[in-house]
């Protein structure tokens, strides 16, 4: 897969193998996200409920991969927790959705290392107040002075033995982007 | 009881004609009423099992054990390895008492035209196959059912058409998960579009040919998920179920199910139905308990003073009791003669005509299945004899106590009274 992003609003996605699903491309502006189905050569509007399905047989969903950014927007943030685990100071947060968030999660919690800021897990709660599935990060790697996590393993935490690994080879910050790259039409390019 | 105790309880109650004849014409027409329920509710039945079995179901489904009813996507048949379908069709159809069989793929994904999209069944066919088993192609209104000519061709319900704004000849893809884990999609020309009146099938139903469906979700072509079977008798379908299971686990592990386990829904109504019949008929015995019971007590009280006279020539109480039983069986055996000269031809205009519920009502769907305009009755003559042997059972009880009432009569004090 290769991504690209211009600030929090514009995502798109390009898919390089298998080649089942080689030029297949996801396209996020704002709150819309579209695909591009190279077989059909066609382009649809993703509805909202193919976003927090399943992604392409994975444990993430779309929304897992194009709308993070929106965490701070739609949840209400308390801390939880602040103080040592395991001998690593860390901060906890408790992330609750607001009222007019449409998730499908009860609540979210979040650790995070006091020392460089960076997360090292999240927890995702049904509604029942039940864990449901863990996603966590490492191999912390600095790019342009950027420190960023480059793997990230969702577990879902009621099918054991099962996970996926979304693993980043190559991370650049700063490229020059156009706004042009995230046309509807410079989707089936 | 003798036939001379016979032949006098008939003459007896011909004695009093116009009282005979009222209760007869209660009774009777109570039956008549009974035999009109009996029959509309047994229509009501039948109607409601073929509409709920005849458009996709089928009489009976045989599917890999883990299959039904959740349907993931690769319990097909056979497992990984699929199986022979021909040779799997072939073992189904040999029995006699099987129509037809069809294989089938179902699909789970999105159905996307213009800006529309949503989630959609997607039922892949063979469709001259199909067609012997369900009955979805007399439910085209626009275009045509599925053909080999249209191998991309797909038909879908009314309501569909309108959400998404489409026509016969437009574009629509399909989307899903695919069995390699990949996002299988394809282009689609919808060829046909039908209506059932069941929300289910006409806004969120889409059937292509198992062939592009099968490529869509990527499996092979020796992977199929289901086989509808239709039957010559749909009544049969538990016993040739059975049968079957024992027959196509010879080659390959299957579990083979009855309407009633695939619609539980249709089998509970259809339970529900015949509660309800018995139900009226219960209610209806209960009226006419009363109404024999007075009819009956009427008679003896009237006839005190003959009766006391047979009794002082010599007759014994347990032959005045049979008399008083025989006459209410007389009675009951009269009116149900009757009931049943009204009914009969009631009955036929059912069958035939059906009952018109008017042109208000263009049809209504009850537990997921839908009755058309016109209520056709179907002849259920276990319910009718049901029926008649309620009646004349209720008829003999209610007449017991009158009976032993006159049994009781001192011949001395009877011959007194006027």
């Amino acid at each position: 897969m290769r991504i690209w992003s211009l600030g929090e609003e514009n995502i798109l996605v390009r898919i390089i193998s298998p080649p089942e699903d080689a030029g297949t491309a996801i396209l996020k502006v704002g709150s819309n996200s579209w695909y591009y189905l190279p077989k059909t050569k066609r382009t649809i509007k993703t509805p909202a409920s193919m976003t927090m399905t399943s992604w392409m047989g994975s444990h993430f969903t779309l929304d897992d991969l194009v709308k993070q950014s929106y965490l701070t927007n739609d949840y209400v943030i308390t801390t939880a927790f602040e103080g040592t685990r395991d001998g690593v100071a860390v901060y906890e947060y408790t992330l609750t959705p607001k009222p007019t968030t449409v998730v499908v999660w009860g609540k979210i919690v979040l650790q995070i290392r006091q020392a460089n800021q960076m997360p090292i897990w999240q927890r995702y709660y049904d509604e029942d107040g039940k864990p449901v599935r863990e996603l966590t990060f490492s191999e912390y790697i600095t790019v342009k002075k950027r420190l960023i996590p480059t793997r990230l393993v969702m577990r879902p935490l009621n099918k054991a033995g099962e996970q996926t690994v979304i693993q980043y080879k190559n991370v650049n910050f700063d490229v020059p982007i156009s706004n042009d790259t995230f046309l509807l039409s410079n989707l089936q390019r | 009881m003798s036939g001379r105790l016979l032949q006098f309880a008939w003459r007896n109650l011909w004695r009093n004609p116009r009282r005979t004849m009222i209760a007869m014409s209660a009774i009777g027409f109570g039956y008549a009423m009974l035999l009109f329920v009996a029959c509309l509710m047994a229509g009501l039945r039948q109607q409601m099992i073929e509409s709920g079995t005849a458009l996709v179901v089928s009489d009976i489904q045989a599917h890999a054990p883990a299959y039904f009813p959740d349907r993931p996507m690769h319990q097909t048949l056979g497992g990984q390895k699929g199986t022979n379908v021909s040779a799997l069709l072939a073992t189904i159809t040999a029995d006699p008492r099987v129509y037809a069989a069809s294989p089938r793929v179902y699909g789970y994904g999105l159905a996307s035209a213009g800006d529309q999209s949503a989630g959609v069944e997607i039922l892949g066919v063979v469709p001259n196959q199909e067609q012997k088993v369900t009955a979805l192609q007399t439910r085209i209104v626009k275009g045509s059912y599925l053909s080999d000519q249209m191998p991309k061709g797909i038909v879908v319900g009314d309501k569909f058409a309108t959400t998404f704004g489409v026509g016969i000849g437009s574009e629509i893809i399909l989307l899903t998960q695919a069995a390699d884990g990949s996002m299988g999609n394809d282009l689609y020309t919808l060829v046909g579009i039908f209506h059932t009146g069941l929300d289910t099938l006409d806004g969120g139903l889409v059937l292509a040919s198992l062939a592009s469906v099968q490529e869509l979700l990527r499996l092979p072509p020796v992977r199929i998920h289901e086989v509808g079977i239709k039957l010559r008798d749909i009544t049969e379908a538990s016993t040739v179920a059975a049968a079957l299971s024992v027959q196509l686990n010879k080659s390959l592990p299957v579990r083979v199910r009855a309407w009633p386990e695939l619609a539980p829904e249709l089998a509970d109504y259809v339970q529900f139905n015949r509660s309800v019949t018995f139900i009226l008929f219960f209610i209806f015995f209960l009226l006419a308990i009363i109404g024999i019971v007075n009819t009956m007590l009427m008679a003896v009280i009237e006839r005190t003073r003959e009766l006391g006279m047979l009794m002082a020539v010599g007759m014994r109480p347990v032959q005045v009791v049979g008399l008083i039983l025989a006459e209410a069986a007389g009675l009951a055996a009269a009116s149900l003669v009757l009931g049943g000269a009204v009914g009969v031809p009631v009955l036929w205009y059912l069958q035939v005509h059906g009952l018109d519920l008017g042109s208000a009502i263009e049809e209504f769907s009850l537990a997921g299945v839908v009755v058309g305009r016109h209520w056709y009755g179907r002849q259920d003559f276990f319910a009718y004899s049901q029926a008649a042997l309620g009646l004349a059972l209720t008829a003999l009880m209610s007449a017991l106590y009158p009976a032993l009432r006159a049994a009781r009569f001192r011949p001395t004090e009877a011959l007194r009274k006027i």
